[in-house]
């Protein structure tokens, strides 16, 4: 199995039913997925910090969900974490292509992937990252374990180890 | 009801028989006391507590723009349950996407009430665009939002409730 379909499997697994996203070409096939799937909803975000309040609004409504995002959506959404997610004590997953690491050809992509795993540490939000495919189930399986335990967002990073680097042009 | 943005407070016409929000809030409260009410960082939450606080309210603090986005969620996650957002100019002005995303999911159970007074009225009545150049029924047609309707008075409120 792929990545792809591993976490697919295991987003079921666990019951994670709202799809938060803004597309990125390594998600993209997840996506893809999840939207032919009824037994998610998929809801397209023009920015990122909107998955926080839909997410918020889902859990108060019964419902688990993650946020799919590129690693610059976790900068467009800093503010709906530390005062909306944190405090009203919301879990839901938070699945990040990582960029601006391994391979990357993008300047403008360094910063914020960079300042990523940092700026979470500083939340006092937990992170792991998916370096290899052998890892794919245990690693989400425990990350969303982590979220609903601990009633806060947990990230899970996905690696240019695991699934490449984007090529230039 | 779906889909329904009301600006309010009486953009244009200052001075003649404005909408009282506290008082179109307890309006709305007794007329829809099933409905789940989020309730954006301004004063919409204020005067939704003002109400009597019930579990059915959530007071959102410090999430400006986000109301919209945590109405869409839960009218999602609770189909069969009529969900009202309480929110602001400044709140929809800081997050205008939220009228896209909700005009794209096209909830039949979310209403969505702007309280349109032209001013960030918390922090000392600085103007908001509205004041000036912005509409906010018009933004939220461009978004694509099925039903929206723009009132000025309380008559015309409580008829755009029924709509």
């Amino acid at each position: 199995m792929t990545w792809t379909d591993i976490v697919f499997e295991r987003l079921k697994a666990n019951c994670l039913e709202v799809v938060c996203h803004v597309p990125d070409s390594v998600l993209a096939p997840l996506i893809t997925r999840a939207e032919a799937d009824p037994f998610f909803t998929v809801v397209p975000l023009t920015r990122e910090e909107e998955g926080i309040g839909v997410l918020t609004g889902a859990y108060l409504g019964g419902r688990r969900g993650l946020l799919m995002m590129q690693v610059s959506g976790l900068g467009n959404s800093v503010n709906g974490l530390a005062s909306l997610a944190i405090p009203y004590q919301i879990p839901f997953l938070m699945f990040i292509s990582q960029r601006g690491e391994l391979g990357e050809f993008n300047a403008a992509q360094i910063a914020m992937g960079r300042a990523a795993r940092p700026v979470l540490d500083a939340l006092d939000i937990q992170h792991f990252t998916l370096r290899r495919v052998d890892e794919v189930a245990i690693l989400t399986d425990g990350a969303i374990k982590t979220a609903y335990t601990a009633q806060r967002p947990v990230a899970l990073f996905l690696s240019t180890e695991m699934v490449g680097w984007k090529k230039e042009g | 009801m779906e889909n329904v943005a009301m600006g309010n407070e009486g953009q244009g016409i200052k001075g003649r028989g404005l909408i009282n929000r506290l008082g179109a809030t307890r309006y709305l409260v007794s007329r829809v006391p099933q409905a789940l009410i989020v309730a954006g960082p301004g004063n919409a939450k204020f005067d939704l507590a003002a109400t009597g606080d019930r579990p059915q309210h959530f007071y959102i603090w410090n999430s400006l723009g986000l109301a919209p986005s945590v109405g869409l969620g839960l009218a999602l996650a609770q189909p069969k349950q009529q969900v009202i957002v309480l929110d602001g100019d400044g709140g929809t002005l800081m997050n205008p996407g939220a009228l896209v995303t909700i005009a794209r999911m096209a909830p039949s159970n979310l209403l969505h009430i702007v309280w349109d007074n032209g001013q960030y009225q918390l922090t000392g009545g600085q103007p908001t665009a509205t004041a000036t150049v912005t509409d906010l029924a018009a933004m939220g047609r461009g978004a694509g939002l099925q039903h929206v309707a723009a009132v000025t008075t309380m008559s015309e409120f409580e008829v755009g409730l029924e709509t």
